[in-house]
């Protein structure tokens, strides 16, 4: 086996996935842990018995990071509401995530600071998502101060089996704020510096490109291209989930790939040596990864950019399997708790189908002794996609009640115009910024390319059987 | 399963045994956290009620002079009480400016 790490990604989301499903206590997680730990220095010299104990060492380690996530501080904000409180919260914060519009009620994630009980004052932490009536849109990490009813989810369930109030603990969210009035604070903005300069960086392309594209190219362009889906129509949304294409709204591992190459092919204009692109790539990586609010699709793909330009720069072929496990290991360990995200879930079975089941297929079918070599493009791209659909179509059945078998066909479609409207989305900020009188020529191929893939997504769901709505 | 050399063995074990010490620490941190409460003052304690207020109360405070003073003390006793703190704004010398200098002095029962 040459890939232990994803043995060890494997038994880690096991024991996290243990911890989720039957309730264990921390000392006794810890102690286990401990104890499996002094049997794995023990057992240094002797191979067999070493990966036993680290692997269960690692079991337990992921039901004690997950059990330790879910140990809030005294000072929590979740554990200072209470429920007969007639006074308004005020809770101090700055803003985590970028406002979504649903219902004419914006909703954000605000990193609480301090709470005000009547004229009690709590130095506070925690994350709390607050909705506010009308269309906010609050900058990230600007810090505010909002008044209302402070709350904790409630567990009913929606149409899928998961429920609200999980969901939103897998998200480190356990109080929710129905706010009726904010204000500004006189503090400076809070947040990470970097996260401050790439959002500034975000909101500075908005101002370049926004003028020339119309309103729904400019929901498509900050959805592909910068990360923002607060804009996107419900309609359009909708249907894309209906056809199954619903994930080139998202930015992923395929954006990041885009951001790779045009950073690479830039830099090559400038005759520079290949490990210094390289190399410049990956603060680029990481400046998109957090532009687009550092989603763990985002994330996942840019640890895995990462690794295997790092790979190349030292002249070592990246494994695909330990990039992808360490990817997780990297996510899980920091938030044990996005194992139950479907988001992470998508974003790595996806991958992870493709680069199980693509291979196997395309082996099985000898597509590589085609002679024809549009031919083997065309019946790639079509097992890529096949592999994508069955690896994620259980969970797309689980949380969306919906099973759709145009989906490879319409992604056969879909994705390649999908890949030319990113393009020339980061044409348009590049022109934008260095070429400002052919940014509204590139904006009017933008326009015409987001209409041919809705009209072409709108066509294909009206196809009969191209979808069901199930209840599992 | 995999094989990993004798290095790579002693290099997982560090690399775990340290990601085990940083869980405890950061559980130790979360349940020790202290809970900093502070009691803001009420406005009966730090302002002065206007219509209860004597000669003796407005001089006592910043930005009054005694002229200004006798002057909220006649309209009060002309007009009688103040209904809200926007009234002080009719009082002869009382500004915009100086309404909103005043008014965070003051409250109303």
């Amino acid at each position: 086996m040459k890939s232990p790490l994803v043995i060890f990604a494997f038994v880690f989301s096991l024991g996290i996935a243990l911890s989720g499903s039957i309730k264990i206590p921390l000392a006794l997680a810890f102690l286990l842990a401990f104890l499996f730990l002094i049997f794995s220095f023990l057992t240094l010299h002797k191979s067999a018995r070493f990966n036993i104990f680290i692997c269960l060492f690692i079991l337990t380690l992921g039901s004690t990071a997950l059990i330790n996530e879910k140990v809030l501080p005294k000072s929590h904000i979740s554990k200072l509401i209470t429920y007969r409180n007639t006074t308004p919260y005020m809770v101090t914060g700055y803003v985590l995530t970028p406002s979504t519009l649903k219902h004419n009620k914006s909703a954000f994630v605000l990193r609480a600071r301090e709470l005000q009980i009547g004229n009690l004052k709590y130095g506070t932490c925690g994350d709390i998502l607050v909705y506010i009536d009308g269309d906010k849109n609050f900058s990230s990490a600007e810090q505010l101060i909002f008044s209302g009813n402070l709350y904790r989810p409630f567990s009913k369930n929606n149409l899928s089996k998961a429920s609200y109030k999980d969901y939103l603990r897998n998200q480190g969210i356990y109080c929710i704020m129905k706010a009726k009035s904010y204000r500004r604070t006189l503090k400076a903005n809070r947040g990470l510096s970097l996260k401050r300069f790439c959002l500034n960086l975000k909101e500075g392309t908005k101002k370049k490109t926004f003028p020339y594209l119309s309103g729904i190219s400019q929901s498509i362009f900050s959805a592909m291209v910068l990360g923002e889906r607060r804009n996107i129509p419900a309609l359009l949304n909708s249907n894309m989930v209906k056809s199954g294409t619903v994930h080139i709204l998202v930015v992923s591992g395929f954006n990041v790939g885009i951001v790779a190459f045009i950073v690479i092919l830039f830099l090559k204009l400038f005759r520079l040596p290949r490990k210094i692109r390289l190399s410049l790539a990956i603060p680029c990586l990481i400046i998109y990864c957090f532009i687009t609010g550092a989603s763990t699709p985002v994330v996942r793909a840019t640890v895995m950019a990462i690794i295997i330009i790092f790979g190349y720069l030292i002249k070592r072929e990246a494994d695909i399997y330990n990039s992808l496990a360490i990817a997780a290991l990297f996510i899980l360990l920091a938030h044990p708790g996005q194992l139950f995200d479907i988001g992470f879930q998508l974003s790595f079975m996806s991958v992870l189908s493709i680069i199980c089941i693509y291979p196997r297929i395309r082996l099985f079918l000898r597509i590589g002794c085609l002679k024809s070599r549009y031919l083997k493009f065309l019946l790639d791209s079509l097992l890529v996609s096949f592999a994508a659909w069955a690896g994620t179509l259980w969970f797309i059945a689980y949380y969306f009640s919906i099973f759709s078998p145009i989906t490879v066909f319409a992604n056969l479609l879909i994705v390649p115009i999908a890949t030319l409207i990113t393009f020339c989305g980061f044409s348009i900020i590049s022109a934008g910024v260095f070429f400002v009188p052919l940014t509204h020529y590139f904006a009017l191929t933008f326009e015409l390319l987001a209409s041919l893939l809705i009209n072409i997504n709108n066509s294909l769901i009206r196809f009969p059987w191209a979808y069901f709505n199930i209840r599992v | 399963m995999f094989s990993l050399t004798q290095e790579e063995r002693k290099v997982v074990l560090f690399l775990l045994t340290t990601a085990l010490i940083g869980l405890g620490t950061s559980f130790l941190i979360k349940i020790n956290s202290p809970l900093k409460c502070m009691v803001l003052p009420n406005d009966t304690m730090v302002k002065i009620d206007i219509n209860k207020a004597n000669l003796e109360d407005l001089l006592a405070l910043q930005n009054i002079s005694p002229l200004l003073a006798k002057k909220i003390i006649e309209y009060r006793n002309l007009q009688g009480p103040f209904r809200n703190l926007e009234e002080l704004k009719e009082v002869k010398g009382i500004g915009e400016v100086r309404y909103h200098k005043l008014k965070d002095l003051f409250y109303i029962q």
